[in-house]
């Protein structure tokens, strides 16, 4: 976990793919935005590491744990299945779009940022161990995600709002 | 009362069983480890284990002109001597790639040392913070708990509509 881009700049990215998406797709309605967002958080779900480390969970359980199955393909799939599971059955294939989304645009982001050893984490655990090399082009701490990240959003949601919004086919709330 | 839906309940306990067993086996690093490189808390707590491996840690600055830094894991703090690096305040956290040379020693000449500052880390903390209450705020305005049958559905009315009253009286 120690270089993810922040949690902030995910799910902005999320909803602002999410947004520009609604304006083509009408079945992309705000309860859809929200679950680009919340796909945008699931891998970094690993950060319960910080409340309860795996060494604890470890230590009590008797046996081997580890939060970060959480920020690979496997455990963010299983999660995804567990929340489409919950949605009612006539929303599960657009919820599975949007959190499918979500995630991608998180795995995308964490894919660029720098890495002490140069190569991107194995984020397709545990269907392979492939950590492509890449030098990375920021790291976490770095303020200019959130900043150009929220300067898009911004525009998106003015471009939402008031051009979108006020075409004669626009769809309501 | 609407009866609990068994077979979604079911379904649930049988997603979290996977879930829990995906994380046990990550955790014994099976079928290969979920990272490239052991856990910090790994090489600071048996660093004995991992001589000579690449590792990639996050680690406490603790004397800057000896270049030594100290390691958490779950017995406590290991300090290792640090080759490589120059530079160093005490105090800060630095994340390091390079290769364990010895039980306490951790050579990143060919690798890397990164300085994180202290503010970092509490901006790190705080706009993820926000992050994660913008994704919680959406998700709540936008869609309802209903933990008798186990389902979150869309709300007819959004939270915020609500709230703020019908302005169309």
């Amino acid at each position: 976990m120690i270089a993810v881009a922040d949690l902030y700049t995910h799910v902005l990215v999320g909803v602002v793919v999410a947004v520009v998406l609604s304006w083509r797709l009408s079945w992309v309605t705000p309860p859809m935005v929200a679950a680009a967002a919340i796909g945008a958080v699931v891998p970094d779900l690993n950060r319960i590491e910080l409340v309860l480390p795996a060494a604890t969970v470890e230590a009590t359980l008797g046996v081997a744990w580890s939060w970060t199955v959480v920020h690979r393909l496997g455990g963010t799939v299983l999660v995804l299945l567990l929340l489409v599971l919950m949605v009612p059955r006539r929303y599960r294939l657009p919820v599975t779009g949007m959190l499918a989304i979500g995630v991608m645009s998180h795995y995308a982001l964490d894919a660029l940022l720098w890495q002490p050893d140069g190569r991107v984490p194995r984020f397709l655990w545990p269907v392979t161990t492939y950590q492509p090399a890449f030098e990375g082009l920021y790291r976490s701490p770095d303020r200019l995600p959130a900043v150009a990240t929220t300067v898009l959003a911004v525009a998106v949601h003015l471009v939402d709002r008031y051009v979108v919004g006020r075409r004669p086919a626009a769809r309501s709330g | 009362m609407a009866p609990i839906p068994v077979v979604r309940a079911l379904a649930i306990g049988l997603i979290l069983a996977a879930l829990a067993g995906l994380m046990v086996a990550g955790g014994a690093g099976w079928p290969a480890p979920v990272d490239g490189h052991p856990a910090a808390t790994d090489v600071g707590g048996a660093p004995e284990a991992y001589i000579g491996e690449e590792v990639r840690v996050t680690a406490t600055v603790v004397d800057a002109d000896a270049n030594r830094v100290a390691i958490d894991h779950a017995a406590g703090t290991t300090e290792f001597a640090l080759i490589g690096a120059d530079g160093l305040e005490a105090g800060t956290e630095v994340r390091v790639a390079g290769v364990l040379a010895d039980a306490r020693t951790i050579d990143a000449s060919g690798g890397s040392v990164d300085v994180r500052e202290p503010w970092e880390r509490l901006y790190l903390y705080l706009i993820s913070l926000v992050g994660g209450l913008i994704a919680v705020v959406l998700a709540a305005n936008y869609w309802r708990l209903v933990p008798a049958r186990l389902a979150v559905v869309p709300r007819t009315e959004p939270l915020h509509r609500r709230l703020m009253g019908d302005r169309r009286g």
